[in-house]
């Protein structure tokens, strides 16, 4: 070997991967370069250290947990085969064109609701800005979204869930939302606390700070 | 006896333990699933714990890999041994979270360390040589967690799990040789870590 060994021929040296000519072309080497044999020793004592990491016990808890995700799936699943044998009157197919159709319908039904229902909304915006005695109520529709304040809070209309994250507006990750979805820029004009959903998880953006 | 005739009919089944284990919970025999959970819920917490360096994430991820290991445990075929599929679920479901969460959260190196991911026996040691066995173990810790998932995954297959190459080539779905570089790689980076660290 004129060369220095590979890192990847030492680590298949280590865990006896190589052929018996290989293993003795490298043990002499080794022999013979003081560099090798100190990157060798230096990666022999990083398996030693992460053999010696101790193995986490699962905490009592999780058996419980699993249990309980595992029933509610079951159940959730009985349900859906019980209604899937209830249209066994008709045959499979027709059952499911049915449904499809049955599931259409009623996504038509409640999109023109909403619809109707926010129209109504936006059109009972009241923004009171100069009575601070009086409950506040404040409305905006900012970024594609109608947001709602509340307690200070800017919350999107239909956003129940608790935050699963909060970012500062001047952070990284903010700014790189703003970059992925342009339209959230807009609540820039939002100075208070927003709470949005973006990409299926709900955020918090802290609220902006003042200028000093 | 193949995997689609055991399980056209249980009762003339005869197979590995692991093909056993799916086709009764594929029949909703559900002591088939407590014995899978009993089993492996060490390995599928030490995988998610190892990849998150977190004790309430891999709490999170464990259930929810139990949960995808019982939807999908009725179509495992026995070509890879149940040891090496859990293993899989397991990590390709670490790797779907990190990823699509790695965004709203900091890099894993900077997290705080998790103390209890650090967990050494007393064994009756002198009080300072624990002290710097666990200081020199949660440095590992925060080493391992700053590799790129890739090396990570197959150094703690390899020398924290314990698994072949062969078994982690299955694991990961690549070649033994890919195998091979991952882990010389991810070996030689925490080395580099360690050597550079205070």
């Amino acid at each position: 070997m004129s060369t220095h060994a590979t890192t990847e021929r030492l680590s298949a040296y280590l865990d006896r991967q190589l052929s018996t000519a290989e293993t003795r072309e490298i043990e002499d080497h080794l022999a013979d370069c003081a560099l090798c044999r100190r990157q060798f020793a230096g990666m022999r004592n990083v398996v030693a250290s992460l053999r010696q990491l101790e193995r986490m016990a699962p905490p009592p808890t999780l058996g419980g947990l699993v249990t309980r995700r595992v029933t509610f799936e079951n159940r959730r699943k009985g349900l859906v085969d019980r209604f899937e044998s209830g249209l066994g009157i008709f045959d499979r197919q027709s059952s499911i064109l049915g449904l499809f159709g049955l599931i259409v319908a009623l996504a038509v039904i409640m999109l023109l609701f909403a619809q109707a229902v926010d129209r109504q909304r936006t059109s009972s915006i009241s923004v009171i800005l100069h009575d601070p005695t009086a409950a506040r109520e404040e409305s905006r529709e900012l970024a594609g979204r109608l947001f709602h304040r509340e307690s200070g809070v800017w919350v999107e209309a239909g956003v129940e869930a608790e935050p699963e994250h909060a970012l500062a507006a001047d952070s990284q990750e903010w700014r790189a939302l703003e970059e992925g979805h342009p339209e959230l820029v807009e609540l820039r004009e939002l100075a208070d606390a927003v709470i949005l959903r973006v990409e299926g998880d709900v955020l918090r953006r802290e609220a902006l700070r003042a200028a000093p | 006896m193949n995997a689609a005739a055991a399980t056209e009919n249980p009762a003339t089944f005869s197979s590995t333990p692991d093909l056993d284990l799916a086709v009764r919970h594929r029949y909703g025999d559900a002591a088939a699933f407590e014995e899978i959970y009993r089993q492996y819920a060490p390995m599928v917490y030490n995988i998610a714990f190892r990849m998150t360096a977190s004790e309430v994430k891999a709490e999170d991820y464990a259930q929810e890999i139990f949960l995808r290991i019982h939807r999908h445990l009725g179509r495992f075929s026995g070509r890879s041994s149940l040891k090496t599929w859990i293993y899989r679920v397991a990590l390709n479901h670490c790797r779907s979270r990190l990823s699509r969460k790695r965004f709203f959260f900091q890099p894993l190196a900077e997290e705080q360390d998790d103390a209890a991911g650090v967990q050494l026996l007393d064994g009756g040691r002198d009080p300072e040589d624990l002290a710097m066995a666990r200081d020199a173990e949660r440095q590992v810790g925060r080493a391992l967690r700053e590799l790129k998932a890739v090396f990570r995954e197959a150094v703690i297959l390899r020398d924290l799990e314990g698994l072949t190459y062969e078994e982690i080539a299955e694991v990961l779905k690549v070649r033994i040789g890919t195998v091979r570089s991952r882990i010389a790689r991810g070996r030689e980076q925490l080395r580099l870590i360690l050597e550079s660290s205070p």
